[in-house]
C-alpha cells in the first residue's frame, strides 16, 4: 500500500512564495494602466507609479528569496523559477532606466506586458515544484552562468522596449533619447552575455570535456551575442543615428527570446538533439 | 596601389564587421535548424523536411563548410585589422581598454584554433575494482576505478491544478485546489551525485580523486571526466537467474506480462528532514501486459539476497556489476583559453564602465 507524508513546513513556504508572486502579477497590469494614462498625458501619477513599481519588485524579491531559501540553491533550475527571476530583473532594469532617464516611464508600455506575461505563464501553467539539482547542474558555475544570462536577457528586454519606441516615435528628441538608452543598455548587457557564454563554455569543459558542441542552445546564444556585437558596431559607426541599428536591435531581441525559451521547442519540432534538454 | 588601399580599407571597416557578423549569424541559425554531424540518410530517417537544401548546401555539416570557414576567416581578418587600427584618441583610457579586449578576442580565437588541431580523447569503460591502460599523446596512462558510489535525494511531488482560476483559488487557500507537497514513501529517490574514486598513474606519478560530473581529475595536461555508468544485474525469479541491464525488457516463462528492472539503488540517500541513510542494494521490478498496450506498473522491490513475493512470484537480487564510463582527454590549449577569456572579461567590463560613466 502506498503511503504519503505531507510536508507541512515546505508547503507553507511554497504557498507564501506563490502568494507573493501572485500579488506581484496583479500589480503589474495596474502599473501598466497608470503608465498608459501618464503616457497619454491624461494624468500625472508619478507617486502612484513608484509605489506600484517598488511594491511589485519587493513582492518578486520575496518570492524568489523564499524559493532560494526553500531549495538551498539559486532559483534558476526550472522554467517556473527562471521566469519569475526574469520578471524580477526586468522590473529592476526598468526601474534603473526610469531613474537614469529622468522619470521616462514610456518603455513600461512594452516592458510591463512582457513581465506580466512571464509571471502569469509561470504561475498558472508551469509546475512550481521545488526540485533538487541533478548531478549535471551541481556545479559552482550554475549560479554565475544562469545569473549572467538571465540578467543580460532582462536588460535586453528594456533595451528592446526603448529601441521599439524609437522606431514608432516621430519626435526627434524622444527618438534620440530612446536610442541612447537602448544603446547604453546593450553596452551593459553585452559583457554579461559574453560572460554567460564564456562561463557556459568553462562549465561544459568541466563537465563534458568539451567547451563547445554546436548544440542548439549554445549556437542560439552565440547568434544573440553576434547580433548584439553587430548592433554595437553599427551604432558606433553611425553615431546612434539611422534605423538599421534599431532593426538589428529588434532582431537581437528575437534571437534572445529564442535562446531563452524557443530553442528547446524548435529542437523538439525539428528533431535536432540537444544536450541542454534538462533546461526545462 | 589605390585599389589595394581601398581593399584594405574595406577589410578593416566597421561595415565589414557588421556584415560578416550578420552572415555568421545566418550560418549559426541554419546550424540550429539542421542537425549537425549526421548523414543525409540519418536525416531522412529522422523525418528531415528540407532534404534538397541539406544535400546541396551541405547544411548537415555547416560549421565545416567552405562558405562558413571563409566567412569566419574574413571576420577574423577584419577583427585583427580593426584591432591594429583602433587609434587611441586624446589619451582616453577607454580606447586602450577597447584595443586590448579586441586583441584578447583574437587570442581566444587563436587558442580555439590551436585546440581544434591538438585535442585527443579516449573513452574507457571500467568495471568497479578494475583498471584500463591508455596511450595518449605518447604517454602511457593507467586508470584504476576503485569504487563507484551514487548519492540520492528524496524528492517530493506536487499536486497543483493548472489554469488561472484553479491556481488563484488554490493560492488563496481553497483547500481542494491548494498546492500540496507530498512524499510518496514508495517512490524512488532521485540522483543527487555520482562519485567515482579514481587513481591515475603515469610512470612514478600517481594521483587519486573522487571525481564527479562537475569535478574531473586534472593530471598534467590530461583530464579524466566521469561520463556515465552502466549496471548489469543477476535477478533470481522463481529460482531462475536473469542477467539484465536497467530498463531492459524481459519475459519470465510461465508468468504473464513483460518485466523490466530499475537501475540498482545503492548508496547514500539524503532525506527530506536533512538526515542521511545508507540504502542496501535493491531494484524495483515493473510489469506490463504482453500486448504492450498498458503502462508499466510497479511490481515489487527486491533487495540483495532477500526474497520478495508478489502474485506468487518470488524475486531476489542475486548480485550486480557496475561499469563507469570515463574520458581521458588531452587539450593543452584549454588552459590558455580560460585565462585569456578571464582577462578579456575584465577589460571588456572596464571599457564598458568607463564608456557609460
Amino acid at each position: 500500500m502506498t503511503t504519503y507524508e505531507i510536508l507541512d513546513t515546505r508547503n507553507l513556504l511554497l504557498i507564501l512564495e506563490l502568494r507573493a508572486a501572485l500579488f506581484a502579477f496583479f500589480l503589474i497590469p495596474a502599473l501598466f494602466f497608470v503608465v498608459l494614462l501618464q503616457s497619454m498625458r491624461i494624468l500625472r501619477l508619478h507617486r502612484i507609479m513608484d509605489i506600484f513599481l517598488y511594491s511589485t519588485l519587493v513582492l518578486l524579491i520575496i518570492s524568489t528569496s523564499l524559493r532560494w531559501y526553500e531549495t538551498g540553491r539559486p532559483p534558476f533550475q526550472t522554467l517556473y523559477e527562471s521566469l519569475i527571476w526574469f520578471s524580477m530583473v526586468t522590473l529592476l532594469s526598468y526601474l534603473v532606466s526610469i531613474i537614469i532617464t529622468g522619470r521616462d516611464y514610456i518603455s513600461g508600455l512594452i516592458v510591463l506586458p512582457l513581465a506580466a506575461g512571464a509571471t502569469g505563464y509561470s504561475l498558472f501553467f508551469l509546475d512550481p515544484l521545488p526540485a533538487s539539482l541533478p548531478p549535471a547542474l551541481n556545479s559552482r558555475w550554475f549560479f554565475w552562468h544562469a545569473f549572467a544570462a538571465f540578467s543580460a536577457y532582462a536588460i535586453l528586454v528594456v533595451s528592446f522596449a526603448h529601441e521599439f519606441i524609437r522606431i514608432l516615435a516621430r519626435d526627434t528628441a524622444l527618438r534620440y533619447r530612446m536610442r541612447l538608452f537602448a544603446y547604453k543598455s546593450v553596452l551593459i548587457a553585452f559583457p554579461l552575455l559574453t560572460f554567460a557564454i564564456v562561463s557556459g563554455a568553462a562549465w561544459a569543459e568541466q563537465a563534458w570535456g568539451r567547451y563547445w558542441s554546436w548544440d542548439p542552445k549554445e549556437t542560439w546564444a552565440l547568434a544573440t551575442w553576434t547580433i548584439y556585437a553587430a548592433y554595437l558596431h553599427h551604432s558606433h559607426k553611425t553615431k546612434l543615428s539611422g534605423t538599421a541599428a534599431s532593426v538589428i536591435g529588434v532582431l537581437g531581441f528575437i534571437a534572445m527570446v529564442m535562446t531563452f525559451l524557443g530553442v528547446n521547442w524548435l529542437a523538439k519540432l525539428l528533431g535536432v538533439p540537444s544536450i541542454h534538454a534538462y533546461t526545462v | 596601389m589605390p585599389t589595394l588601399y581601398r581593399f584594405y580599407n574595406i577589410l578593416s571597416s566597421a561595415g565589414t564587421t557588421v556584415i560578416s557578423l550578420l552572415i555568421l549569424c545566418a550560418f549559426y541559425l541554419a546550424g540550429t535548424i539542421f542537425p549537425q554531424g549526421i548523414s543525409l540518410e540519418e536525416y531522412k530517417m529522422a523525418g528531415g523536411r528540407f532534404i534538397f537544401l541539406a544535400e546541396n548546401l551541405r547544411l548537415l555539416n555547416i560549421f565545416n563548410s567552405p562558405a562558413f570557414l571563409f566567412t569566419a576567416g574574413l571576420f577574423s581578418l577584419n577583427l585583427i585589422l580593426c584591432s591594429l587600427n583602433l587609434s587611441v584618441k586624446n589619451g582616453n583610457p577607454r580606447f586602450y581598454l577597447t584595443k586590448i579586449y579586441h586583441m584578447l578576442i583574437i587570442g581566444v580565437l587563436a587558442a580555439i584554433f590551436i585546440s581544434t588541431f591538438t585535442w585527443r580523447e579516449t573513452v574507457l569503460e571500467i568495471k568497479e575494482g578494475g583498471y584500463a591502460q591508455v596511450k595518449l599523446n605518447n604517454k602511457d596512462i593507467k586508470v584504476f576505478l576503485k569504487k563507484f558510489i551514487v548519492e540520492y535525494i528524496e524528492s517530493p511531488s506536487l499536486t497543483f491544478k493548472k489554469g488561472f482560476t484553479e491556481r488563484v483559488k488554490g493560492i488563496f487557500g481553497n483547500s481542494s485546489n491548494a498546492p500540496l507537497l507530498i512524499l510518496d514513501q514508495d517512490s524512488l529517490p532521485f540522483y543527487r551525485e555520482f562519485n567515482a574514486e579514481v587513481q591515475v598513474s603515469a610512470g612514478t606519478d600517481v594521483k587519486s580523486k573522487i571525481i564527479q560530473v562537475n569535478s574531473p581529475l586534472r593530471f598534467f595536461s590530461y583530464t579524466i571526466y566521469l561520463f556515465g555508468f552502466d549496471q548489469v544485474m543477476n535477478i533470481l525469479i522463481n529460482g531462475k537467474n536473469y542477467r539484465v541491464k536497467p530498463d531492459e525488457e524481459f519475459i519470465v516463462p510461465g508468468v504473464d506480462g513483460i518485466f523490466k528492472s530499475s537501475a540498482i539503488i545503492n548508496g547514500k540517500v539524503l532525506r527530506v528532514d536533512s538526515s542521511e541513510d545508507e540504502i542496501s542494494p535493491m531494484v524495483v521490478l515493473s510489469r506490463k501486459d504482453a500486448g504492450g498496450g498498458s503502462n508499466w506498473v510497479k511490481f515489487l522491490k527486491a533487495g540483495k539476497g532477500t526474497d520478495s513475493k508478489a502474485d506468487g512470484i518470488s524475486v531476489a537480487l542475486s548480485d550486480y556489476e557496475q561499469y563507469v564510463t570515463l574520458s581521458v582527454r588531452y587539450d593543452p590549449a584549454v588552459g590558455i583559453m580560460k585565462w585569456l577569456s578571464f582577462v578579456l572579461m575584465i577589460f571588456m567590463s572596464l571599457s564598458v564602465i568607463i564608456k557609460i560613466i
